[in-house]
């Protein structure tokens, strides 16, 4: 590597919240580190939690989620079963343990796949510019016309039910926030002059935007995915509740909730329980959202 | 002034072309994502071959596919949005039958998480860091983590079941009976909806609050009250306005969701239970009045918006 491509690379992994240059105070106020740094250990925290809770707890409760035992139905809690059973004699605690299990692998994996092609489409949109960009735009006008959940539901309503289906379904729109934000970013970065000095030493395209300009702009889209995550989980139980999404008799929060409905004047347990693993899992990732912003945040 | 705002109004206009054309293009595939032919699947085991000819003729399968697209746009343009396959009348009546209730409950929600959201942003922003900020903005996370839909089913444990204050379901005869009937779906929307406008009113309040003309107005000597009220509420309100207007047509796609839940005959549960008897034309043709709907939606927002602010430019 060159020395002038070093320095450039020094350039580009300056930390963003450094606070004096030549003398000049940029930061009105010293970020409080061990603020900042408290919200996202304490989300970060939470999220372990949340998983360990959703994998390790059926391996300690030991019933079988998909077992049905027909003659210990709608059991109350007890010793045996922490909170109960549902209709089928099925440990109720079990079976939203592993309906987290399942709603969190939907909803990370959801997550991963559209940020890594809606920042892909967004930041070459924005750094090629010009036709590319403007069917990106006018494209994206399009998706957005539509309400996000009678999109999805309309989709899977065509395509059938199933996991594969509702990834393609929610593949279709949950790109875009990513798109947009890696585009906005990228739109004002190119134009800076270390751009333009690692084009003028005869920087590739490619090198330029996954070493110089990612670096920079992907930290909106990292927020951001911490709220889609929850976004996405809401989706998939949604779905799930109008029997869209997975099917019974595997364990996922929603359908357990459209389940509990039945019986929701004499045992509410079985819809109120459910919901709480979805609470659980959305208060854990938005603390850690919180804290991902404070911290990455430019200026504190 | 009024020229000028004439001129973004129609280029507005021209510009929804455009989108209108796309939201038509993806609208007319979508029944063709259907696996196999959709003839068979429509019709199912009840299907004789004459009743799969007169599908495929209807929907124009037989015909080259820009061809069946002109003629779906030809539709259109007559108002015609295809015909429901299990009542066999067209869909577009059953849509416009529909579409007030869920106008109805949607506005109702939207009144109601103003109502919900306009003190709790407006302590929250004047109490910043305070116990009383911390209480609401927990609020604000809690609700953005529940599901719409247990929301709703908590509401009905809580008031309708163990309470029996408000009715499980329906929707009721006139008008006040309907406010009574929807009181908790609209509690349930605004609930779930209230935490984005407290949200942005809250960080909208903050800004204003740091502006020049707030501190000349506190300089000049006027009472606290009266700076909030004439020279931050007032213009932090602006986005808020434009926000409703969004919240209206984001509801409405929301309805799905609150109208299953409390059995409200609205374009919603029309939807669910034309996706349950595989009925897509309908399925298809409210797909596309909901997409025009937060089109125009969209666009009246702009333009009050661009009305409300002197600042906007219209370039």
């Amino acid at each position: 590597m060159s020395d002038v491509e070093k320095s450039l690379r020094t350039r580009d992994t300056l930390p963003l919240s450094f606070e004096k240059m030549n003398g000049v105070e940029l930061v009105a106020e010293r970020p409080k580190w061990n603020k900042l740094n408290r919200t996202f250990y304490i989300g970060a925290g939470l999220v372990v939690l949340v998983f360990l809770i959703a994998w390790v707890g059926p391996l300690l409760l030991a019933h079988d989620p998909l077992e049905q035992d027909l003659g210990n139905g709608l059991q109350s809690p007890s010793r045996e079963h922490l909170l109960g059973t549902d209709q089928f004699g099925r440990d109720l605690l079990t079976r939203i343990l592993c309906g987290m299990q399942v709603d969190l692998q939907i909803g990370i994996f959801a997550t991963a796949y559209t940020m890594a092609y809606g920042v892909a489409i967004g930041a070459l949109a924005a750094y090629y510019g010009g036709l590319l960009d403007s069917l990106l735009m006018r494209f994206l006008d399009i998706l957005i016309a539509f309400p996000r959940l009678v999109l999805t539901i309309g989709v899977i309503a065509m395509l059938g039910q199933g996991l594969i289906n509702m990834y393609i379904a929610i593949g279709i729109v949950g790109w875009i926030a990513y798109a947009r934000l890696v585009r906005g970013e990228i739109l004002v970065a190119k134009e800076l002059e270390y751009i333009e000095a690692a084009k003028t030493i005869g920087a590739r395209d490619g090198r330029i935007i996954w070493r110089h300009l990612m670096p920079n702009v992907l930290t909106p889209a990292i927020v951001f995915a911490m709220s889609d995550v929850i976004l996405n989980i809401l989706y998939v139980s949604a779905l799930g509740f109008l029997g869209l999404g997975v099917q019974p008799p595997d364990p996922e929060l929603g359908t357990m909730i459209a389940d509990g409905r039945k019986f929701i004047l004499n045992y509410p347990n079985l819809t109120t329980f459910p919901g709480l693993g979805v609470v659980a899992i959305g208060i854990a990732f938005s603390v850690l959202g919180d804290g991902l912003a404070d911290y990455l945040r430019p200026s504190g | 002034m009024e020229v000028i705002l004439n001129r973004y109004i129609m280029r507005r206009l021209v510009q929804l072309i455009p989108v209108l054309i796309g939201v038509s293009l993806i609208v007319f595939f979508m029944i063709r994502l259907i696996p196999g032919d959709p003839a068979d699947i429509m019709l199912g085991e009840r299907g004789t071959e004459e009743a799969r000819a007169q599908i495929r003729r209807a929907l124009g399968l037989d015909k080259p596919i820009y061809e069946q697209y002109l003629i779906f746009l030809a539709r259109l343009a007559k108002g015609d949005l295809g015909d429901s396959f299990v009542l066999r009348r067209p869909a577009f009546p059953m849509i416009l039958e529909r579409f007030p209730r869920t106008l109805f409950l949607s506005t109702y929600g939207v009144v109601m998480s103003a109502i919900v959201a306009l003190p709790m942003a407006m302590w929250s922003a004047l109490k910043k860091d305070t116990l009383a900020d911390q209480i609401i903005r927990g609020f604000v996370t809690l609700t953005l983590s529940m599901p719409g839909f247990w929301i709703a089913l908590l509401l009905i444990i809580a008031f309708s079941v163990k309470l029996h204050i408000f009715p499980i379901a329906g929707f009721g005869d006139h008008f006040t009976e309907t406010l009574y009937y929807l009181f908790l779906p609209a509690l349930a929307i605004a609930l779930s909806g209230s935490a984005v406008l407290v949200r942005n009113l809250r960080a909208t309040i903050l800004d204003v609050l740091q502006s020049d003309y707030v501190r000349t107005a506190n300089a000049k000597g006027l009472k606290s009250t009266t700076v909030f009220v004439r020279h931050v509420l007032r213009n932090s309100l602006i986005s808020t306005v434009t926000l409703l207007g969004l919240r209206v047509a984001y509801s409405v796609g929301g309805a799905v969701i609150t109208e299953t839940v409390f059995a409200i005959p609205g374009l919603g549960r029309l939807l669910v239970q034309s996706i349950s008897a595989r009925d897509y034309p309908v399925v298809q043709a409210i797909t596309l009045f909901l997409a025009v709907l937060v089109i125009v939606v969209n666009l009246m927002t702009d333009l009050v918006y661009a009305f409300l602010d002197p600042r906007v430019q219209y370039e």
